[in-house]
C-alpha cells in the first residue's frame, strides 16, 4: 500500500514546532503482504490461534493503525509457560500482526526475531490480566537498508507485569512505538531498549506510559550507540493520571556518540495531575571518556577497539534481560560489528 | 510608608490597588493599520520604524496562534487597547511625576529601592515611561540608561536601528510580530567596554488600564569586558477583563562581558503574559537569568540564549508558582553555536490550588559547538491533587563531543518533613510554607536581598490557606 506521508509517533503533548520533534513523517510503503511467523518454540502451556485479535489496546504509533490489516496470530497463556520463540522473515516487505494474552496469574515469555530484506512492519498488542507476567524480547535484525516500523501496545490489570527488552541492530529508517496502560493497582512496566544506529540510519522512538492504577510503576531505560552521520529521536512520556496515587515513573537514557555528525534528539515528558507520585527522568549523552580510552590504550587496545568494547558492553547489559538463552546468544552475535550476521540464519 | 522588606507588611493589596482609568489618552481597542499608524505618530517614529511596524502587522495577520501551549481563547485582540498614554511626560525628577502615579510606584517601593540599592530606575505606567533616572556616577562612566524612544532619535539612533528586533524577529512567532507592530516604552541600556556597574539598574512596569496591553521593548548592549545586573519587575491590578503583556527583551552580551537579568513577575491573574526574551553572547561572555514567575492568568515565557562565541556560557535559574486559575508555561531555551560553550538550566515549579505549571525547555547543540556542555535540572512540586505539573524538555545534539545531562523530578512535600517541623511546634501551614520556601531557595539566593525578601513574601502569600 503506497501512502502519502503518514504521521507516526506523535508526542502526546506537543512542543515548539520548529524543533521538528512533535511527530515523525513516513513516506514509504506500508506492505500489504502479511508475514506469517515461523514457530521456533511454543511450549504446551501456550495456545496459538490464527487470525484472532484483541481490542481496546492503545497505540502510540499515530496514523499507522489505519494501515494495519491482514493476517494475525494470537498467543494465549493461562499457566506458567516456558519461553516461546517466533521468527518473522520480512523479505520483500511484509506486515506482521501478533497478539498476546496472558490470563490471570499466567506467565507469557516470548522472543520475537525479525529478519529479512524488506520493509518490516510489526504490530504487537498485549493484554496482561490480573497477576500475569508478559516477558517480550524483540531482536530486530532486518537488513540495514530496510525500513522498520514496530508498534507495541499493552494493557496491564491489577498486579500484572510487562517486561519489554528490545534490541535494534539498525535499519535505514526505523520507528518504534510503545504504548502501555497501567490500569490495575500495582501493575508494572519495565523497558530495556538497546540500539546501535549506523551511518545514514535513523531511529525514531515513542514510548508512552499512562499510569492510571494506584501504586503502579514504570521504568524505561534506553541505551544506545550513534555512529557517524546517524540520527536518533527518543520520545518518552510518563503520564501520571489523577487517581494513580503512589505511582512511580522513571525514564533514563544513556547515549554513546561514536564519530561525528550525529543528530541526537531526546524529549522526555513527565505529565502529572496527581499529587502523591514520583516522576523522574535522567539523560546522559556524551563521548567515550578519555580516561577509559587512555586506560585501555595502556593495555594495548586501540581507540577504535576500545569504542567497540564499550559499545558492546552497553548492549550486553540490555541483552542480559532476555529470558531465553538461545536468543541471548543470537543477540550477542547480531551486535557484533563483524559481518557474521547471525540474524539472517536464525 | 510601608517597608517592602518586612514580611508582615506585605499583602495582596500592595499589587491590587488601582487608579481611576480616566485621566489618560487611549486608542480604540483592536488592531488595525490605522491604529498602528497612530501609535507610530504618537511615538514620532522615524520612517524606518513606521515601515517596520506596518510590516510586523502584516506578519501578525498571516501567522497562526501557537498550537502547542496553554489555551489563549480568552484573549481577543479586538478588545485589547494597544496604546494608553498617561497624562504626563517622562521625567528624571521624581517630584515632577503626577501624584497619582507617584503614589502607585511609592506603594510598590520603587523610589525607596532606588535610593537604597539601585544605580538607576525606569518606571513605565501603561504604555509610556513616566520616570527615568540614572545615578550621576554611573552616567559619568558612560553608561546610557534611557527610554528607547529618546535613544531612537539621539546619538544612539544607528545603534538602535542595527539592533532593534534583530535578535527577536517579527517572524519568530505571532506575538513577536504583534510586539513589532505596537511596541511602546521600554528601556535602552548601553554599558561601554570594561565598565562594571556595581549596583543594579531596574525597570518597573505597571499596567493600570483595564483591557489594555503593554508592549515595552528592552534593549541592552553590554560591551566588551563590561558587567551589568538589570532587574525587571512588573505588576498590575486585577480586572475581570483580559489584559495582555507582549513585551520583548533583546540582550547583547559582548566579548568577556557579563549580564545578569533578574525578573520578578507578578502580573495580576487576568493577564496574558506572552513575553519574548532573548540574549546573544560573544566569546567568553556570560549571561545569567534569574526569573520568578508568580502572576498572570496564562504565561508563555522562555528566555532564550544564543551562545555564539567560543567559551561563552549561560545560567538560568527560575521558579514558577502556579495557583488557582493560572496556567503558566515557562522554561528556557539555549542554542550552543560556539566551541566549548556551557549552559546550566535549573528550575523549580510549584502547582497549587488547581494551578497548572509546565516546564518547557530546549537545548540545541550545533555541529560546531565542540566540547560544549549543557545541563538541565527541573524539579516540580505538587501541593494538591487538583493541580497539574508537566515537564517537556527537548534536547537536540548535533556534535559527537558534547557533554549533555538532564534530570527532571516531580513529587510532593514529604509528610515526614511536615511532621518533623510540626513536632517542633510549627503549624502545618507554616511548615509547608517553610518547605516551599526552601524549595525556592535556588532563586531567592541569586537575588539582591530586597528582591529575595519580596519573592519569599510572594511565596508565603501564595501558601496562605494551602491547608485544608
Amino acid at each position: 500500500m503506497t501512502n502519502e506521508n503518514i504521521i507516526l509517533n506523535p508526542l502526546p503533548v506537543p512542543t515548539w514546532n520548529s524543533l521538528k520533534m512533535n511527530e515523525a513523517s513516513y513516506s514509504g510503503e506500508i506492505p500489504a503482504v502479511s508475514c506469517t511467523p515461523e514457530i521456533k518454540k511454543l511450549p504446551d502451556a501456550l495456545k496459538l490461534v490464527q487470525n484472532a485479535t484483541l481490542d481496546g489496546i492503545k497505540s502510540s504509533a499515530g496514523e499507522l493503525c489505519a494501515f494495519l490489516t491482514g493476517d494475525s496470530v494470537l498467543i494465549e497463556s493461562d499457566a506458567d509457560a516456558s519461553p516461546a520463540v517466533l521468527n518473522y522473515d520480512f523479505s520483500g516487505g511484509k506486515t506482521a500482526r501478533l497478539f498476546l494474552h496472558a490470563k490471570e496469574n499466567a506467565t507469557l515469555p516470548i522472543s520475537v526475531v525479525m529478519t529479512g530484506e524488506g520493509t518490516a512492519v510489526l504490530e504487537i498488542k498485549i493484554q496482561a490480566d490480573s497477576g500475569s507476567t508478559v516477558d517480550l524480547s524483540i531482536i530486530q535484525a532486518v537488513g540495514d537498508s530496510c525500513d522498520v516500523i514496530t508498534d507495541i501496545g499493552c494493557t496491564c490489570e491489577k498486579n500484572a507485569t510487562f517486561n519489554l527488552t528490545k534490541l535494534e541492530r539498525g535499519g535505514k529508517s526505523e520507528y518504534v512505538a510503545v504504548s502501555v496502560d497501567l490500569f490495575g493497582e500495582h501493575s508494572t512496566f519495565s523497558a530495556n531498549s538497546g540500539y546501535r544506529v549506523k551511518t545514514n540510519q535513523s531511529l525514531d522512538m515513542n514510548y508512552v506510559v499512562r499510569h492510571t492504577g494506584r501504586k503502579t510503576e514504570s521504568n524505561i531505560f534506553a541505551s544506545g550507540i550513534l555512529e557517524n552521520d546517524s540520527a536518533k529521536l527518543f520520545r518518552g512520556t510518563i503520564d501520571l493520571i489523577k487517581g494513580c496515587a503512589g505511582a512511580k515513573g522513571t525514564e533514563n537514557e544513556d547515549i554513546l556518540l561514536l564519530g561525528d555528525n550525529q543528530v541526537n534528539q531526546t524529549i522526555p515528558l513527565i505529565l502529572c495531575d496527581e499529587e502523591d507520585v514520583e516522576g523522574n527522568h535522567g539523560a546522559s549523552i556524551g563521548r567515550l571518556d578519555d580516561n577509559i580510552i587512555f586506560y585501555l590504550g595502556s593495555r594495548g587496545i586501540s581507540p577504535e577497539a576500545a569504542e567497540d568494547i564499550i559499545a558492546h558492553a552497553k548492549l550486553d547489559a540490555i541483552i542480559s534481560h532476555i529470558p531465553d538463552e538461545e536468543i541471548k546468544t543470537l543477540a550477542h552475535s547480531l551486535i557484533s560489528n563483524s559481518e557474521a550476521d547471525g540474524g539472517e540464519d536464525a | 510608608m510601608k517597608e517592602k522588606s518586612q514580611v508582615e507588611n506585605i499583602d495582596r493589596n500592595m499589587y491590587d490597588f488601582r487608579n481611576e482609568d480616566t485621566d489618560n489618552y487611549k486608542l480604540n481597542a483592536g488592531l488595525t493599520e490605522e491604529i498602528v499608524d497612530k501609535i507610530s505618530k504618537e511615538k514620532n517614529d522615524p520612517a524606518w520604524m513606521n515601515l517596520f511596524r506596518l510590516q510586523s502587522l502584516q506578519i501578525y495577520n498571516q501567522m497562526q496562534v501557537p498550537n502547542w501551549g496553554p489555551p489563549i481563547d480568552g484573549l481577543d485582540m479586538d478588545n485589547i487597547v494597544t496604546y494608553v498614554r498617561p497624562n504626563t511626560k517622562m521625567s528624571a525628577k521624581w517630584s515632577d511625576v503626577p501624584d497619582e502615579i507617584k503614589d502607585t510606584f511609592e506603594r510598590l517601593g520603587i523610589p525607596q529601592a532606588e535610593r537604597k540599592s539601585l544605580a538607576g530606575v525606569g518606571a513605565q505606567y501603561d504604555s509610556e515611561l513616566v520616570y527615568h533616572n540614572v545615578r550621576e556616577e554611573v552616567a559619568a562612566m558612560g553608561v546610557v540608561y534611557t527610554d528607547l524612544e529618546s535613544a531612537m532619535h539621539g546619538e544612539y539612533a544607528d545603534m538602535i536601528r542595527s539592533h532593534f528586533m534583530k535578535l527577536v524577529k517579527p517572524t519568530d512567532h505571532k506575538f513577536a510580530a504583534l510586539h513589532g507592530a505596537v511596541w511602546s516604552g521600554g528601556s535602552f541600556v548601553y554599558v561601554p567596554p570594561h565598565v562594571k556597574v556595581e549596583i543594579p539598574l531596574q525597570s518597573y512596569f505597571r499596567l493600570n488600564a483595564p483591557g489594555a496591553g503593554q508592549f515595552e521593548h528592552t534593549l541592552i548592549i553590554v560591551d566588551e569586558g563590561a558587567d551589568l545586573h538589570f532587574i525587571e519587575g512588573c505588576s498590575a491590578p486585577k480586572y475581570n477583563v483580559a489584559n495582555l503583556h507582549a513585551g520583548c527583551v533583546e540582550l547583547f552580551v559582548g566579548k568577556n562581558a557579563r549580564l545578569r537579568y533578574s525578573t520578578i513577575e507578578n502580573w495580576s491573574k487576568n493577564m496574558y503574559n506572552l513575553n519574548t526574551k532573548r540574549a546573544t553572547v560573544e566569546e567568553g561572555g556570560t549571561m545569567e537569568w534569574v526569573s520568578g514567575s508568580f502572576g498572570s492568568h496564562v504565561s508563555y515565557l522562555y528566555p532564550m540564549t544564543i551562545l555564539k562565541g567560543k567559551n561563552s556560557r549561560m545560567e538560568f535559574t527560575g521558579i514558577t508558582f502556579a495557583g488557582k486559575g493560572q496556567n503558566l508555561d515557562t522554561g528556557a531555551k539555549v542554542v550552543h553555536i560556539g566551541e566549548n560553550t556551557s549552559s546550566y538550566i535549573n528550575t523549580k515549579s510549584i502547582s497549587k490550588d488547581g494551578g497548572i505549571s509546565t516546564f518547557r525547555s530546549s537545548v540545541i547543540v550545533g555541529k560546531n559547538a565542540h566540547k560544549s556542555k549543557a545541563a538541565v535540572s527541573c524539579q516540580s512540586l505538587m501541593l494538591d491533587d487538583i493541580s497539574r505539573s508537566d515537564t517537556i524538555p527537548a534536547m537536540d545534539i548535533r556534535t559527537g563531543d558534547a557533554d549533555v545531562g538532564h534530570e527532571a523530578r516531580i513529587g510532593r512535600i514529604s509528610d515526614d518533613a511536615v511532621f518533623y517541623l510540626m513536632s517542633r511546634g510549627i503549624s502545618e501551614e507554616d511548615a509547608r510554607a517553610m518547605i516551599v520556601g526552601g524549595f525556592a531557595d535556588n532563586v531567592s539566593k541569586e537575588l539582591p536581598l530586597e528582591y529575595a525578601v519580596e519573592m519569599n513574601n510572594l511565596i508565603r502569600l501564595e501558601m496562605k490557606g494551602a491547608i485544608g
